[in-house]
């Protein structure tokens, strides 16, 4: 037992450092758009924060009107108030209007103020700085977090009121909030939450009135897949939250992430990651097993026959002429409906293979065929990367559906979160068939040696 | 037909195809004569890396060192999950040489290579401990010159298989659609393309280096069977007492 759970473990660890590898190839091999908010692969030294990201808008209102950087302060909204108002007065006169004139729309989404009170330079930058004497007690954590807590007890206008002055300084506190959904209860309580998030997140992802455990845990999912993406643009990152942003922040990152969150990535085309592996990994399943399993089994049942027959030992080395043939070029012209007769070919190349790895040293016992097995299971394992190959290639020449068919779509579209969700198949695939060999291997030990036991 | 006929027929093979492949250069390069140039060059740097990297690791980690067995062993599981034209598409295109991805290809050779041989060297340790009956370390001068000769005579069967294992891995990268195969000639690709001269030349360069591959490996456990040879210390049968009947 204990070496099944250090198997076990072993084999997830491997799983974990495989997804590494085949993101940092796969990212190579299909880089995306670069259109300059894609962050970089493993490691983040300046991951996005609102702090930078606020300061670096001021810095391109300082040299002169700039509407995008505008239109940046009024995305990040009240998350950005605590990093700009405090210093407001030490701007340049200029730039000090243009920043207040630029937070005029979070004014008005915070309801703080109406647009025509803002619409002069002056009136903003008194606005911003009579704000902040008053209501800068209001943005700190332990305030958000109550405020959070007792909309979610309860709805009442002015619970809502306070939550949505806040702006989106709540939004950390509100997707935490969320938590899980279970009753009707967690419904109300989503809903409630779901109607400020959306008012302040810009989405239009709310909980219907009526709505159901399943709608409402969508909603959820959704959210959270919002903050995943854009979390870090209303974060801080202070302390630790830096340290861990430093990888969260990365392509791999927010994949591990959406791993995490069960849903394995999302394709281009809009579908999760574990809907296409669903979808497709049954025939490759049922193709690998048959060609790893039947091919071990004929492989070793060939030499074993080869020890006890010498006749059969010259058939068995001619068998090395089908080894040698790429077959998988000679299968194309089969087409789609030849799926198993191809298979079957792959089935008997395999045994090929493996009768052609077998030792033909003159044996001191009688031939068995557990003995013969033995060796077969030992070429399972390094033999896995060429059988998945022949697998993924065989269904897109036959034009088969499984992991082969999703993967070329993957590298036409450049999708590489299609691709990793094919990889992981690929790894599970593997996986299955080592934890098979092993076992079956640790069978055949025992099997061997209650057989040579007098 | 005796092995030693056999190897002679896989070297004639295996030399008129590598003329063929020089000629076929000199005159002007036609395109099967690339696409066996370019194969070759590919299985020698894939058979050599193999060799080099696979032998060490592989015969270190069968001797009993534990650190390296169980590294061997994670290396084994992260390759095992990884589609081989997958790696080899994604080093092309990192690299733009198809050399580069014809040595990280010899890798994942090589971890093949070294666990066939591991596999091989642990039974044959197994087997010289059972023929010894003491719990004794063996020396490692045993492993070298009885345990690594027959092992390895069936584990380098894998590298002679290199050339159609390179060809496999190119007809799955254009069935896939991996773009920097598109340009690669090779008897792989052209197989794909539907090229039966190139399956039939890939299956004749195959046969001629696994008949090599049956010969020399088979030469080096005669020396095992010598009897006249002293065993070393750790292989002599203890004389035991004997013990008294309950």
């Amino acid at each position: 037992m204990r070496r099944a759970v250090r198997r076990l473990t072993w084999i997830l660890l491997s799983l974990g450092l495989m997804t590494v590898v085949a993101f940092a190839l796969l990212s190579e091999l299909l880089p995306g758009e670069s259109d300059g908010r894609a962050p970089p692969r493993f490691l983040n030294f300046a991951p996005r924060n609102v702090r930078d990201l606020s300061h670096a808008a001021v810095e391109r209102l300082a040299r002169g009107p700039d509407p995008a950087a505008s239109s940046e302060l009024a995305r990040l909204g009240g998350a950005a108030l605590p990093f700009l108002l405090p210093n407001l007065e030490r701007l340049e006169p200029v730039t000090r209007e243009r920043v207040a004139l630029a937070l005029a729309p979070v004014a008005v989404r915070m309801g703080a103020a109406k647009a025509d009170e803002l619409s002069s330079g002056p009136d903003a930058v008194s606005f911003w700085v009579r704000f902040w004497q008053d209501r800068s007690v209001d943005f700190r954590e332990s305030v958000v977090r109550r405020l959070v807590t007792r909309l979610g007890e309860r709805s009442l206008a002015l619970r809502r009121e306070d939550v949505v002055a806040l702006d989106t300084y709540a939004l950390p506190a509100l997707i935490d909030a969320l938590g899980r959904v279970n009753t009707k209860e967690d419904v109300m309580r989503v809903r409630r939450l779901t109607i400020v998030l959306a008012h302040v997140g810009g989405q239009p992802l709310i909980v219907d009135k009526n709505g159901s455990v399943e709608q409402a845990r969508q909603v959820v999912q959704q959210w959270r897949r919002f903050w995943a993406e854009n979390g870090a643009d209303f974060s801080a990152l202070d302390g630790p939250h830096r340290v861990a942003a430093m990888v969260k922040e990365t392509a791999y990152g927010r994949w591990l992430g959406s791993v995490l969150r069960g849903e394995l990535g999302r394709t281009t085309d809009g579908r999760l990651g574990l809907v296409l592996l669903r979808a497709s990994i049954s025939g490759s399943l049922l193709r690998f097993a048959a060609i790893a399993i039947l091919g071990t089994l004929l492989g070793a049942l060939a030499a074993y026959w080869s020890r006890r027959q010498g006749s059969f030992a010259r058939l068995l080395d001619s068998s090395i002429v089908l080894a040698a043939l790429p077959v998988l070029a000679l299968l194309a012209p089969l087409g789609p409906r030849a799926g198993w007769l191809a298979t079957a070919m792959l089935v008997l190349w395999q045994a090929a293979l493996v009768a052609a790895h077998t030792p033909r040293a003159r044996l001191e016992t009688a031939p068995r065929f557990s003995a013969e097995l033995l060796p077969a299971l030992a070429l399972l394992a390094p033999a896995a990367p060429l059988l998945l190959s022949l697998v993924l290639g065989l269904e897109c020449m036959l034009g088969l559906h499984g992991l082969g068919a999703e993967l070329r779509g993957a590298l036409e579209r450049g999708d590489l979160h299609a691709a990793m969700a094919v990889a992981v198949g690929c790894a599970v695939l593997a996986a299955a068939g080592m934890l098979l060999s092993d076992a079956a291997g640790s069978v055949v030990a025992r099997l061997d040696e209650r057989g040579q036991t007098p | 037909m005796s092995e030693r006929q056999r190897a002679l027929g896989g070297a004639a093979i295996v030399g008129t195809l590598l003329a063929a492949a020089v000629l076929g250069s000199l005159l002007g390069s036609p395109l099967w004569a690339r696409a066996l140039r370019a194969t070759v060059i590919d299985s020698a740097i894939v058979i050599t890396v193999g060799l080099v990297v696979g032998l060490s690791f592989g015969f270190v980690a069968g001797s009993g060192v534990r650190s390296l067995d169980t590294a061997l062993g994670r290396a084994v599981e992260i390759t095992a999950a990884l589609p081989a034209p997958l790696l080899a598409a994604a080093l092309l295109q990192a690299s733009g040489r198809f050399y580069v991805a014809a040595a990280g290809l010899g890798l994942l050779k090589a971890i093949e290579f070294a666990w066939l041989l591991r596999s091989r060297l642990t039974a044959e340790r197994e087997r010289l401990r059972l023929a010894d009956q003491s719990k004794a370390r063996l020396p490692f001068s045993v492993y070298y010159r009885r345990a690594l000769p027959r092992a390895l005579g069936s584990s380098v069967v894998s590298l002679a298989l290199a050339p159609v294992w390179i060809s496999l891995i190119d007809i799955a990268a254009v069935a896939l659609g991996a773009a920097p195969f598109s340009n690669r000639i090779s008897l792989g690709t052209a197989a794909a393309r539907g090229s039966a001269v190139a399956v039939l030349t890939v299956a004749a360069l195959t046969l001629g280096l696994h008949a090599l591959a049956q010969y020399f490996p088979a030469r080096f456990p005669a020396e095992d069977e010598d009897d006249d040879e002293p065993l070393p210390l750790a292989l002599r049968r203890p004389s035991r007492p004997p013990e008294a009947s309950s």
